[in-house]
């Protein structure tokens, strides 16, 4: 079972209106990284795209879903604003299975992938620029305080590996 | 190529990275071929008088962002971060250590370029869209001559190491393979 963690892409003003869209560029930038992911294969597993309430989130799931051309469920989930704990989150992928894309915000996005492969959320070890995808996979362990599975890093995908992404991608 | 103007850069080929069960492993085959090329190549730089650099990662055990990315792999004093032992290394290499992705970040390795004469770098181990990636671009952005070793390029996964070489491509790096530079030097 995979989860694949994916930060919102570049947005409007930088401002806490959850109704602020993508920008041009975040648009541009999450078309190329669909369209590079539907070429590779790798995300053609994914079977539902959970994303938070704000609109740059949303925007950027739903880019991916038409750029990889995968008919999945596309879900609006509780737990996922920045602020969140996620603690929630993490065990709702517990009970998950089969392999889930989420599309959040930092710093939630951080703390969660710390507390499915550490366990706890602090220090925090993972750190999301805009469209940056984490591939975790759950390892059959379990955290012993938690009692949650243990989940283990498969790869990351930088964005600014891609040309748009490059020049568009400024956090 | 000009012999006396060239030095082979050996990356990260730990065993972290290219044992089966190292902490961030490129896979079996792949690390065997790495290897074996590796080998050969460093064969071939000794006959035609190529420097030999061998660079490796030790990265600090407190650097929490990244060491959880990386799965702990190659942490500093770690056994995994010793130079593969199938690895050849001749007595007359440098070794160098880094703890970032672009191996331009220990300023000793430009030096020893410079105080060398290079002016070109041949470029191989792992992983092709991480440091290999970020050690090439920062060569090129330096003014060597940068030609990567496509197949003694690792990664963990098919399509980052495509992505890994085409972007070193775009960014100005020759692609060849290990028997196009065993053959034509």
């Amino acid at each position: 079972m995979k989860v694949f963690l994916v930060r919102h892409s570049h947005a409007l003003a930088d401002s806490d209106d959850p109704r602020r869209l993508l920008s041009v560029q975040g648009r541009e930038v999450t078309r190329e990284v669909a369209t590079f992911f539907r070429l590779s294969g790798a995300l053609n597993t994914v079977h539902a795209v959970w994303h938070s309430p704000l609109a740059r989130a949303r925007e950027t799931a739903e880019l991916l879903i038409t750029g990889l051309g995968l008919d999945v469920l596309l879900i609006e989930a509780p737990g996922l604003l920045p602020e969140d704990d996620p603690a929630a989150v993490a065990d709702r992928l517990d009970n998950a299975g089969d392999p889930v894309m989420i599309v959040g915000h930092e710093p939630q996005l951080g703390l969660l992938a710390t507390t499915l492969v550490r366990g706890k959320t602090k220090p925090v070890g993972f750190d999301f620029k805009k469209t940056t995808v984490l591939a975790l996979e759950r390892t059959g362990g379990r955290h012993k305080k938690s009692g949650r599975s243990c989940w283990r890093v498969r790869w990351q995908f930088s964005p600014e590996l891609l040309p748009a992404a490059r020049t568009a991608n400024a956090r | 190529m000009n012999h006396t103007a060239t030095a082979l850069l050996l990356l990260d080929l730990q065993r972290d990275f290219l044992e089966a069960n190292g902490k961030m492993p490129v896979g079996v085959e792949t690390a065997a071929q790495v290897v074996s090329l590796a080998n050969r190549l460093v064969k071939h730089a000794e006959s035609v008088g190529w420097e030999l650099i061998f660079i490796r990662n030790e990265f600090p055990r407190t650097e929490w962002l990244g060491n959880l990315v990386r799965n702990g792999a190659a942490i500093k004093g770690s056994p995994g971060s010793e130079i593969d032992p199938r690895v050849t290394i001749p007595s007359t290499s440098f070794v160098f250590t880094k703890s970032k992705s672009d191996a331009f970040s220990n300023p000793a390795i430009e030096e020893a370029l410079v105080s060398a004469g290079i002016d070109q770098v041949v470029v191989l181990g792992v992983m092709a869209e991480g440091c290999v990636r970020a050690t090439a671009k920062s060569a090129i952005s330096r003014g060597f001559r940068v030609t990567i070793v496509s197949d003694a390029i690792g990664s963990s996964r098919g399509f980052l190491w495509r992505l890994g070489i085409w972007s070193m491509k775009n960014a100005g790096a020759f692609i060849q393979s290990s028997s196009q530079i065993l053959n034509a030097s």
